[in-house]
């Protein structure tokens, strides 16, 4: 009977700390790392742009909070709250992909120079007069 | 091109021939807070867009709520899918008059700026104090505003009010530069 009680008890306890532990990691969970986030689509700033223009905004709703490859020619790069985001032109210099970068991007932003042509994988958020995407990568950096 | 952003120009692009009157930030910051005894919860935006205009002293903002970076996921889950209901109200706006504005003033000017914020489709007048620098015709206007969660009917389940304030402080920075690319 003593063993028994012991049994249920410890049990019991387990059960607490693997439901504390559990609830830690989701209230804790800071998202995923774009690396392991799945692409839904890689285009072009141009391509994006074209799309979007032409009345297909509403194509784009299914990637929003998808990650997304885009490659554009580097137009801008700005730094605010420790973070670096890329801004990226294709033909048109009116509308602009603003990428804003993880973290730990900061030496590969900082190696980058204006006018180099990059792929960024990031989360699209949608549009306003520019396409909006966080938690950027760097995936392809080619210096022309 | 989407037809809210169109709208948007359409109303303050009247009657602007000098692309010099035309100030534009791709990169406005707002952050919001929410302070109570149980949660302070904090999120940023880092890229909205405003647009000043000089000549007639209007000035217009476009948030994405998507795009508030929270401490932890579970915040920004809650945010969008539970409060603001960012599928179906993706951006919130703001249009304003700066009253008393004068843009040929050097330095800063605490102006009123009145005008509608716009947030989950529901319309609200609004007044808001702002500091307006002028640093050689590059102008930057700062604020706080406190915007009452009751007003935009956003929804908090009985058991986390204690972690959500009824008042939610805002506060923005815009830093413009002249839009060249105006056309």
């Amino acid at each position: 009977m003593k063993s028994n009680s012991y049994i249920k008890i410890s049990l019991f306890i387990i059960v607490c700390i693997a439901a504390v532990i559990g609830l830690y990691a989701v209230f804790n969970y800071e998202g995923i790392d774009t690396r392991e986030a799945k692409t839904e689509m890689s285009i072009t700033t141009n391509e994006l742009f074209k799309n979007f223009n032409n009345e297909k905004e509403a194509s784009f709703e299914q990637y929003i909070e998808k990650a997304l490859e885009i490659k554009g020619t580097l137009y801008q790069i700005t730094y605010k709250n420790n973070k670096y985001s890329l801004l990226l032109r294709g033909n048109q210099i009116d509308q602009l992909v603003l990428c804003e970068m993880q973290v730990d991007q900061a030496p590969i932003v900082e190696s980058l120079k204006i006018g180099d042509e990059v792929m960024v994988k990031g989360i699209l958020k949608g549009f306003l007069m520019d396409a909006i995407l966080l938690n950027c990568i760097v995936i392809e950096e080619v210096n022309e | 091109m989407n037809k809210l952003l169109l709208l948007f120009f359409a109303i303050y692009g009247i009657g602007f021939v000098n692309a010099q009157d035309q100030h534009i930030t791709r990169q406005g910051e707002i952050t919001f807070f929410s302070y109570t005894s149980v949660e302070n919860i904090q999120a940023t935006n880092n890229q909205v867009l405003s647009i000043l205009y000089t000549t007639n002293k209007k000035v217009g903002v476009q948030i994405l709520m998507r795009a508030f970076a929270f401490e932890k996921s579970l915040m920004y889950e809650h945010f969008n899918e539970s409060y603001i209901e960012s599928d179906l109200y993706p951006k919130a706006t703001f249009e304003g008059d700066i009253i008393d504005f004068d843009p040929n003033q050097e330095g800063s000017q605490t102006r009123i700026i009145k005008g509608e914020f716009t947030l989950r489709g529901i319309t609200k007048p609004v007044e808001v104090k702002a500091t307006i620098v002028n640093t050689d015709g590059i102008y930057s206007i700062t604020g706080t505003i406190d915007v009452p969660i009751k007003d935009y009917e956003i929804k908090v389940p009985p058991i986390l009010s204690p972690n959500i304030a009824k008042n939610i402080q805002v506060s923005f920075k815009f830093q413009y530069a002249p839009n060249e690319n105006q056309k």
